[in-house]
C-alpha cells in the first residue's frame, strides 16, 4: 500500500478518530511550533518522543507501522544532513582518503552538532504532523482549516485534490494491471513504453473526469462555490485544556532549554 | 395528463459534429416510471443532459411543467431544483471524501437551513441504506455503495423528477433488487422517475412506460404491459424481449399458464403456472 492509502486508513480507524479535530489540531500545531523553535536536541527530542508516544500509545497506531512511516522522511533527512557533517579537503576529524581521486574526507565537529539538532528538530516536526495526519481524516482537517479562516478557494482545491488522489490511484492501478496482463512490463523496454502511455492517458482521463465532475456538480446547483455542511463535534473543555497544556509545555520547554 | 418534462423536436450535435439526437419529441408523464432503452451511443445520456439543462438543444425546445426551459441562471436553477440527475460513473460525481459532506452539497446549494440540510442528508442516507457506512471515506466504498451515495446526493434535493443513467450497471442482483424497492418507494411518493438501462428484464419488471431510442430518434414509446406492441417492435429494433414475456408466450401457447396478460416478474410467472 502506498503512503497516502496507509495514512488515510489510520486516520479513519484510530482510537482518537472522534475527538474534536480542534483539540488534535491545537496539540499538533503547538508541538510543531515547539519542534521548529527548539534550540537544543534535548528539547526537540522531547517533542518527538512525546508526539510519537501519543500517536502510538494514545491513538493506538501500531508501532511497526509508525516506524515504517517515519522511515521515508528519515531517509530524506539523513541524506540532507550528511552535507552538513561531511566535508572534503579540510575539517576537524579526518576520516580517510577516497581511493582513486585522492580526496581526503573530514567530519566537521560544529557540523555534527548542527546536524543532530536539525535531525531531531525535523523528526519532532514530522511527529507533530503525523500525529494530526494519523488521527484525523483529511476532510476534518479541512473543516478545521475553514474554521481558522483559510480562504475558501484553497479549501475547495484541497477537497477536490484529496478525493482525486484516490480516484487516480485506482485508475492508474487498473491501467497498470491491464498493461501488465498484456505483457506491457515484460521487458525493460516494454516497461518504459507502457509507463509513458500510462502517464499520457492518465492525463487525458483526468481532464475528461474533471469535465464530468463539473457537470454533475452543476446538476446539484453548483454555481461558483463549493459548499457543504460541516459536521459537529463533541466539545470537551478538558481535552482542549489538555492539548493546550501539553502543547504549551512543549513549546515552553523548547524556548527555555 | 400533460407531461411534466418534455422535449419537442429536439436536435442536438456535439461540438465535434456527432449528431446525437434528431427531431426527438418525447414527454414524460407526471408520476410515471419510464425506462429508456437503446443501444450504446443511442443518445440516452445526451437526452438526460438536455433534460437537466446541461446541454442546450440546437433546435427544438425542452419543456418543464408546461413552460419552455430558459437558459439564464435563474431559470436553470429553477429547473435543477426540480429535476435531479444521477450519472453513470459514481467516481465522476462524488467530489468529497466524506459522503455526508457530498450529500449535503445539493441541499446547501438550495439555501436550506443547517437543521434542514442535516435532516435531509440523514433521510437520504437512510433511503439508500448507507447510514451505517456514512463515516467511511468515499474511496473505501464499493462501486455499488458509491452508486447509492450518488443517488442519495440527488434525493437529498427532493426533486420532482429523478433521472438515473444506468443505475443497475455494476450492481449485484440483490443490490439491483434493493434499488428497485427504493425506486418504487420514490414512485409512491409521487416522484416521476426516468431511467436508462441496458437490462431489458429490469426495465419491464419495473417501468410503467418503455421508450426506445435508436440513433438519436424515438423508435418505440408505449406501456410496458402492452406486450403485443412490444412483441411486434422489439425484434426489428434489435432488442431482446424480456425473458418472462418469451417464456410466458410459449407457455400460453401450450396452455400451461393462467390469464392472458404476461407477468412482470419471475415470481408472478411461477405463481401462474398451471
Ligand atoms: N462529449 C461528446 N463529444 C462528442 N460526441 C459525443 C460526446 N458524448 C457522446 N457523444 C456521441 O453522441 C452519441 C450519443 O451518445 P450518448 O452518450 O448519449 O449515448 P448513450 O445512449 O448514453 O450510450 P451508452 O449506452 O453507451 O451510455 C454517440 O454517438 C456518442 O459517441
Ligand atoms: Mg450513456
Amino acid at each position: 500500500m502506498g503512503l497516502p492509502v496507509l495514512l488515510d486508513a489510520y486516520a479513519y480507524g484510530n482510537r482518537w478518530r472522534y475527538l474534536n479535530p480542534a483539540e488534535k489540531g491545537l496539540l499538533s500545531g503547538l508541538a510543531l511550533a515547539a519542534a521548529l523553535a527548539a534550540r537544543s536536541p534535548l528539547a526537540a527530542g522531547v517533542v518527538f518522543a512525546c508526539m510519537a508516544a501519543l500517536t502510538v500509545g494514545g491513538a493506538r497506531i501500531p508501532l511497526l507501522t509508525y516506524l515504517r512511516l517515519l522511515l521515508l522522511p528519515a531517509g530524506f533527512l539523513l541524506a540532507g544532513v550528511a552535507s552538513l557533517v561531511v566535508s572534503f579537503g579540510g575539517g576537524d576529524i579526518p576520516l580517510g582518503t577516497l581511493p582513486g581521486i585522492g580526496l581526503s574526507v573530514f567530519l566537521s565537529e560544529t557540523g555534527l552538532v548542527q546536524a543532530s539538532l536539525v535531525l531531531v528538530r525535523s523528526l519532532g516536526a514530522v511527529a507533530a504532523l503525523y500525529f494530526l495526519a494519523l488521527t484525523t481524516p483529511m476532510t476534518e482537517i479541512i473543516g478545521l482549516l475553514r474554521r481558522l479562516r483559510v480562504p475558501a478557494l484553497m479549501l475547495e482545491l484541497m477537497v477536490l485534490a484529496y478525493r482525486q488522489v484516490f480516484v487516480f490511484l485506482q485508475i492508474a492501478r487498473e491501467m497498470r494491471v491491464a498493461q501488465a496482463s498484456r505483457l506491457g512490463y515484460a521487458t525493460t523496454g516494454n516497461g518504459f513504453r507502457s509507463l509513458a502511455t500510462l502517464g499520457a492517458n492518465l492525463y487525458l482521463r483526468a481532464h475528461h473526469r474533471s469535465q464530468l465532475l463539473h457537470r454533475s456538480l452543476v446538476c446539484r446547483g453548483y454555481e461558483d462555490d463549493l459548499r457543504w455542511l460541516e459536521r459537529d463535534y463533541p466539545r470537551s473543555t478538558r481535552n482542549l485544556l489538555l492539548a493546550a497544556v501539553v502543547g504549551g509545555g512543549l513549546l515552553a520547554l523548547s524556548l527555555l532549554v | 395528463m400533460p407531461p411534466v418534462l418534455e422535449v419537442r423536436n429536439v436536435e442536438f450535435s456535439y461540438p465535434d459534429g456527432t449528431r446525437a439526437l434528431q427531431s426527438l419529441s418525447l414527454g414524460f408523464a407526471r408520476g410515471r416510471r419510464t425506462a429508456l432503452l437503446g443501444r450504446n451511443g443511442a443518445g440516452k445520456s445526451t437526452l438526460f443532459a438536455l433534460l437537466n439543462g446541461i446541454e442546450k438543444p440546437g433546435r427544438g425546445e425542452v419543456h418543464f411543467a408546461g413552460a419552455p426551459v430558459g437558459y439564464d441562471r435563474a431559470s436553470l436553477r429553477q429547473l435543477r431544483r426540480s429535476v435531479g440527475v444521477v450519472f453513470q460513473d459514481p467516481d465522476a460525481q462524488l467530489f468529497s471524501a466524506s459522503i455526508r459532506e457530498d450529500i449535503s452539497f445539493g441541499p446547501v446549494n438550495l439555501g436550506l437551513s443547517r437543521a434542514e440540510v442535516r435532516s435531509r442528508v440523514e433521510a437520504a442516507l437512510a433511503a439508500v441504506g448507507l447510514s451505517e457506512l456514512a463515516e467511511r471515506p468515499t474511496h473505501a466504498l464499493s462501486y455499488g455503495e458509491k452508486k447509492r451515495a450518488c443517488i442519495a446526493g440527488v434525493l437529498a434535493m427532493d426533486p420532482k423528477v429523478l433521472i438515473l443513467d444506468e443505475p443497475t450497471a455494476g450492481l449485484d442482483p440483490p443490490m439491483a433488487a434493493e434499488l428497485l424497492t427504493l425506486l418504487d418507494a420514490l414512485h409512491d411518493r409521487g416522484i416521476t422517475v426516468i431511467l436508462a438501462t441496458h437490462d431489458v428484464d429490469f426495465a419491464f419488471a419495473w417501468a410503467d412506460d418503455i421508450c426506445v431510442l435508436q440513433e438519436g430518434a424515438l423508435a418505440f414509446h408505449g406501456a410496458a404491459s402492452d406486450y403485443q406492441a412490444v412483441g411486434r417492435s422489439f425484434p426489428s429494433l434489435g432488442l431482446e424481449l424480456p425473458w418472462v414475456y418469451e417464456v410466458f408466450a410459449e407457455l400460453h401457447r401450450k396452455g400451461a399458464v393462467t390469464g392472458d396478460q404476461p407477468p412482470r416478474s419471475r415470481a408472478e410467472l411461477l405463481a401462474r403456472l398451471r
